[in-house]
């Protein structure tokens, strides 16, 4: 138990009363962890994610994420998790009206680091992810495998222990994929955060030791 | 030009709200300052048999302010050489005793009347003069005036106020997706809503330095002047330091409270 980052028992899930889209899911992640979870279209992946962070109530069963209780979670648990934990989105969702810089910061600012510190945890990530020439930029100014990018490196700017990423290659081509695929491993083999990536496909030849949760028709698997 | 429009359609509800709170706020200060001027000079006569104290007459009147009497010689030596020195005496002798009461505050006719009425129940008290007539007509011009801006203002305030709610609504839709990503992020609730109050902020701040500056020019304009003298108003009653703090400090409250509304009402 103190080792799991992420812990579900008989876990359902569905959006208001609608027919569960999970039923009855039980697994954990342990910290460390690379997860891939996959299914296809509409069996509840990103479904899944969302309850991890807040944004779908859970119907019945238990889920810990990060030790707080996302059951019955109050509007401050929800927010002091989504401060500590890393999240990527299929559509980047980067502000527009504010520079790539600004982006990166935005985790940090919302935890209350000093904004010397959290220029220069931006500034050292750009350039990790080769976009120091582009910090000033806006997200509309930047191709679809900048922005995410640049969502990565705000994911990764205030060192969470969890990694949450929703189809984070979904729109890219090859090259932006395997950049972000890079980044999210190195996030797990060289800092340990935990990882969780919602996706349609895992890409051939990955190099690293994951586990992969299956989810159809509502049943989630886990195979080996 | 999308900012000037942006800004303009919070910034004219406020004008509006401000505009009429200071000329409110005007009108009663000029209202107060005439009737200070005529109050100095106001009083009411008594004739009475007997001799008054001052605490008598404060028993029936509260709001009395003095009672003085009125020596009868300046009257009577206006008879002397017209009657004999020891008719004149005699009739300093029957002359009733006069007084002279003044005033805390500015009557209206209304206290004027029951004033009367209270006096003449005195006990010796035979006649009593309250110059009610002397209610002029800018005194009445100037309560139409202060009338008519209190219903303005409570007009103008609903409707600026629901104009400025609807521009903040805007605002909120318009930055709502930036709010939304910030809320993913565990961004608090003021956090998320930082924008607006600032907005909100920089937009009193304009309102308040348009409606200072025109009651400035209003104050310091030749023209104006000559206009508010005929009605004896020496000038404008505006204070650039105070008035713009108070306006800025009801700009910033109302502005403010608006936000919160809307905020408040879309929060989680």
């Amino acid at each position: 138990m103190l080792d799991n980052i992420i812990y579900a028992n008989h876990l359902t899930l569905s959006y208001k009363s609608d027919e569960d889209i999970i039923k009855d899911a039980t697994f954990s992640i342990q910290k460390k962890d690379f997860v891939f979870i996959s299914g296809p279209s509409g069996s509840g992946k990103s479904t899944m994610l969302k309850s991890f962070y807040g944004a779908l109530k859970v119907k019945s069963g238990e889920l810990l994420v990060n030790d707080v209780d996302m059951a019955n979670p109050s509007k401050t648990d929800v927010s002091e998790l989504r401060k500590k934990i890393g999240i990527v989105f299929q559509d980047y969702k980067l502000i527009k009206e504010w520079s790539c810089e600004k982006n990166v910061m935005l985790p940090m600012l919302i935890n209350g680091y000093a904004k010397e510190t959290c220029a220069l945890q931006a500034e050292r990530l750009l350039s990790h992810i080769k976009l120091s020439h582009k910090s000033s930029k806006y997200p509309p100014e930047l191709s679809g495998g900048e922005q995410q990018r640049v969502a990565m490196a705000r994911a990764l700017s205030h060192n969470p222990p969890l990694i949450l990423a929703d189809e984070p290659t979904g729109n890219l081509d090859d090259y932006s994929s395997e950049v972000i695929w890079g980044l999210l491993k190195g996030a797990n083999e060289q800092l340990g955060m935990s990882i969780v990536v919602v996706t349609h496909s895992i890409p051939d030849n990955f190099g690293l030791n994951y586990r992969h949760l299956y989810i159809e028709d509502g049943i989630l698997y886990e195979l080996s | 030009m999308s900012f000037l429009k942006h800004h303009l359609s919070l910034i004219i509800p406020l004008v509006a709200l401000l505009f009429i709170y200071q000329f409110f706020t005007i009108s009663d200060r000029i209202l107060k300052d005439h009737q200070e001027k005529i109050n100095s000079n106001y009083s009411i006569i008594i004739a009475s048999e007997r001799d008054l104290e001052k605490s008598e007459i404060e028993d029936v009147i509260e709001s009395i302010k003095d009672l003085e009497e009125i020596e009868p010689d300046s009257m009577l030596s206006r008879l002397k050489g017209e009657i004999s020195d020891a008719n004149l005496a005699l009739l300093k002798m029957e002359l009733p005793k006069f007084y002279r009461i003044t005033l805390l505050r500015f009557p209206d006719e209304k206290f004027l009347d029951k004033i009367k009425v209270t006096l003449e129940k005195v006990n010796g008290v035979k006649r009593v003069e309250t110059f009610a007539k002397s209610h002029n007509r800018v005194y009445r011009l100037l309560i139409l005036n202060k009338s008519i801006s209190k219903i303005l203002a409570i007009l103008i305030f609903v409707i600026s106020f629901l104009l400025m709610i609807k521009q903040i609504e805007l605002w909120r839709f318009e930055h709502m997706e930036r709010m939304e990503i910030m809320g993913l992020f565990g961004a608090s609730y003021w956090m998320r809503s930082a924008l607006l109050f600032r907005l909100a902020l920089v937009d009193s701040i304009i309102a308040t330095a348009i409606t200072s500056y025109f009651y400035y020019y209003l104050q310091s304009s030749n023209e104006v002047n000559y206009l508010t003298s005929d009605l004896g108003i020496d000038s404008i009653p505006f204070s650039l330091l105070g008035d713009t703090i108070t306006l800025l400090s009801i700009a910033l409250f109302i502005s403010f409270v608006s936000v919160f509304m809307v905020t408040i009402r879309h929060r989680g």
